[in-house]
């Protein structure tokens, strides 16, 4: 990349039950943040906002987000669907050398929202799909799991062991909308089926959230923070929109997304490099696809993965320390969140869920159908 | 300065008042592959996609950027999408060139576009408002501009008048009779625009825009492949953005801010200190009449209130010493999302030498202009001839 950039700061806030106007939880956030870092919004030349009108259910989000995010009369823009392409989209404007500082905000208010599942359907083809009644959010992601099932023999056990760590990932983090210290996987399969094989606690629960991070240049990030932790790859890719015409048991445009950010990056053997990845899952079965598309994994090896506890806090490879989707799912927030997560590993400031030592973290984000639209970000603590 | 960034192709689509035989995705393609073929490309040469719609709402389809995309024949392949209302069309080019500026992409396709005859515009505007305080109020957006040109008229008042609104329409629909893309060609009259039946005092019918679909799609591509493919590339020499208040007793409606700002920023890149006197053309987001004047005034191409005496003059005619709209503007054509991309299509083409019949002579730098939101957003780029 033409410019080293960093991440100085982030700030998260999350809820099952927003008790104050979206508005007024952004302005505290975003002070909040500013306050931490100790500037001011005078400070940030370039604002980049996230949300989506049909999640929020205003008529361009942003009109009512600016103000409260400190960008009054100042240079913004917005960007839809995941929070991780307007991370993506600051870090190319701080790339071109218009910008030295930048703060980002992604927020949505699913837990607020009436009925988000049918906000989900107005992603579908309005003429077929729609019409039709069959797919949704969950018919959908019912399909996927049953794919990658039948593809490796995967039992649906082998999804509920990934939801009860991420459960108990979620205790440790105090973000988290949805926890269970000793969560097991008998207590996932004693929860309701939403859609078979999606049992209740292996599907993201609706949260009302934000998030915000401030970025630099190199130079201007070390002059606010002592622990920069810096972009070194970044890549998206959006795969096929009707799901009858993917491989839903792989995910091709994860993998493109990331082959692009390893090679920005100098990543030639992820599962080594990489020390603590948070994945962009909105279901317990998604995090094997999709990590094992990163190359985290062997494809197919979620049974082994959660046999072995290989993607545990002290594991070779740990996944979602934070507890991911499941402890806390804000739409269109939620890859910007696990960038944020990301940068709560390598500044070392993730408490009892800290992965000791950790140097290099990946992030990644999805949206669509069954994670048609997949983004990677690979971040360090070194700089260069 | 960033790294030099040109416009290398541009597409557009008919803009009429409803599209029957192709769905979102196909209008979107038919401007893209236009672009690409102006450009000299295919779209495997294509390294990422950026995509603009104002409110998804207007078409009833979340996400629409993972229904269009891979229409564009580049799937899987990178692509993000802007909203930011009105100016979104060219919040997408600003995009677009960002992702080129930052060395991360060498060539990028931006498309915006809306098909208006899908939904019901003014509802999706009326959401905009705030809940609580707004919407009981709302009333699309001619209302609120409604409120802003009475503003404007009774600040500048006489110098200013109801007719020179009527002149800048009269001036626009005659140059859209020479753009085969605009949806509105026919010549009218001062007479037939005062005499058109009121919308939202003063505005009336014939001051207003039409609603459209289509989309405008841009090729922008880094200096090594510009120089390769194209003889006379637009460079983007700047680029400047402003927001400012959703509450209109905090705007000034007739000389906002924003836009303002947007221009101090933009001229400031492109290094011009009287914007009046050294753009060629300039395109303004007039999706009413009397915006067009005040635009002009915001951007410095006129004095405060003297927007009356520069469409009197002729000075913004299609011959005149700093032609404004010369592709019909916005009251010809106006396909929401993708507006504010025409207008820097249009700056674009004028740069380029290819804008046709409105081809103005000797175009070395041009302005593309818009607004968006509740008249809280601006956006300014300028494209030179030379980096």
């Amino acid at each position: 990349m033409q410019r080293d950039i960093a991440i100085v700061a982030q700030a998260q806030v999350m809820t099952d039950s927003l008790d104050i106007p979206r508005e007024r939880m952004l302005f505290d956030l975003v002070k909040g943040l500013f306050d931490k870092v100790g500037i001011t919004r005078h400070d940030i030349d370039g604002f980049v906002l996230n949300s989506n009108d049909f999640e929020v259910g205003h008529t361009i989000a942003n009109v009512f987000e600016d103000t409260p995010c400190g960008a009054y009369m100042k240079d913004e823009t917005h960007v839809e669907a995941d929070g991780m392409w307007a991370a993506q989209y600051t870090t190319m404007r701080l790339l071109s050398g218009n910008y030295d500082t930048a703060l980002v905000v992604g927020n949505s208010s699913g837990a607020s929202t009436f009925r988000p599942y049918l906000v989900m359907d107005y992603q579908l083809n309005p003429t077929y799909d729609r019409q039709l009644g069959i797919l949704n959010e969950l018919s959908t992601a019912a399909l996927q799991a049953r794919a990658y099932m039948a593809k490796y023999g995967a039992e649906e056990d082998d999804f509920n062991e990934i939801a009860a760590r991420l459960l108990r990932n979620a205790a440790l983090n105090p973000y988290a909308v949805r926890s269970k210290a000793d969560a097991t996987a008998g207590d996932v399969l004693a929860s309701d089926y939403l859609y078979e094989p999606l049992r209740q606690l292996a599907c993201y629960p609706f949260t009302d959230g934000a998030c915000a991070m401030i970025l630099a240049s190199g130079k201007r990030a070390k002059e606010l923070t002592d622990k920069p932790v810096w972009i070194k790859g970044m890549g998206n890719s959006v795969d096929t929109y009707y799901v009858g015409e993917r491989d839903l048991a792989t995910s091709k445009s994860a993998r493109m997304a990331g082959e692009r950010a390893y090679k920005l990056a100098g990543i030639s053997n992820p599962a080594k490099q990489i020390d603590v990845a948070e994945v962009s899952a909105k279901f317990a079965y998604q995090e094997p696809i999709i990590s094992e598309a990163l190359g985290l994994f062997k494809e197919g090896s979620a049974g082994k993965v959660a046999s072995k506890g290989l993607a545990d806090l002290g594991g070779s490879m740990p996944v979602c320390p934070s507890g991911g989707g499941l402890g806390a799912y804000v739409f269109t927030a939620n890859g910007l969140v696990r960038v944020a997560e990301c940068v709560r590993q390598l500044k070392g400031e993730a408490g009892e869920a800290q992965v000791s030592g950790a140097k290099t973290a990946l992030a990644h984000s999805q949206d669509g159908f069954c994670a048609q639209h997949n983004g990677v970000m690979v971040l360090s603590t070194e700089e260069g | 300065m960033t790294r030099p960034v040109a416009v290398i192709g541009t597409g557009q689509t008919k803009y009429v008042s409803r599209r029957d035989d192709k769905n979102v995705p196909e209008i979107v393609r038919e401007a893209g592959l236009r672009a690409l073929a102006d450009a000299g490309l295919k779209p495997s040469d294509v390294d990422a996609v950026v995509i603009g719609s104002a409110p998804e709402i207007f078409e009833g389809v979340n996400y629409p950027e993972d229904w269009i995309a891979p229409a564009l024949g580049m799937c899987p392949g990178p692509v993000m999408r802007v909203h930011t209302g009105g100016t979104v069309g060219a919040a997408t080019g600003i995009a677009g060139f960002y992702h080129v500026a930052s060395g991360a992409y060498d060539t990028v396709l931006a498309v915006a576009y809306q098909k208006l005859s899908d939904g019901v515009p003014q509802y999706g505007l009326s959401a905009c408002y705030d809940p609580l305080w707004d919407r009981d109020f709302a009333c699309g957006a001619p209302a609120l501009v409604g409120l802003q040109s009475r503003q404007y008229l009774d600040r500048h008042a006489p110098a200013v008048t109801e007719e020179h609104g009527a002149m800048v329409a009269v001036k626009n629909r005659r140059n859209a009779l020479l753009n085969p893309y605009a949806q509105i060609r026919r010549e009218i009259t001062v007479a037939d625009v005062m005499s058109s039946p009121p919308v939202a005092e003063p505005l009336k019918l014939l001051d207003c825009c039409p609603t459209s679909d289509g989309a405008a799609a841009m090729v922008i591509a880094s200096e090594q492949t510009a120089r390769k493919k194209c003889p006379r590339p637009a460079w983007f020499s700047g680029v400047g953005t402003c927001s400012e208040s959703p509450y209109v007793p905090h705007v000034d409606m007739a000389y906002p801010e924003s836009c303002v700002r947007a221009a101090q920023q933009a001229y400031q890149m492109a290094w011009i200190y009287e914007p009046a006197r050294e753009l060629d053309v300039a395109e303004v987001y007039e999706a009413f009449s009397f915006q067009e004047l005040i635009w002009c005034e915001a951007l410095g191409l006129c004095r405060p209130g003297e927007g009356g005496k520069l469409i009197e003059s002729g000075r913004s005619d299609l011959d005149g010493a700093l032609p404004v709209n010369t592709s019909g503007g916005v009251l010809s054509s106006n396909p929401i999302g993708a507006s504010a991309m025409i207008r820097q299509v249009e700056a674009a083409m004028q740069v380029m030498g290819r804008a046709g019949e409105h081809q103005v002579d000797g175009v070395h730098r041009a302005l593309a202009h818009s607004w968006g939101g509740a008249i809280q957003f601006s956006t300014v780029t300028i494209f030179s001839d030379e980096i």
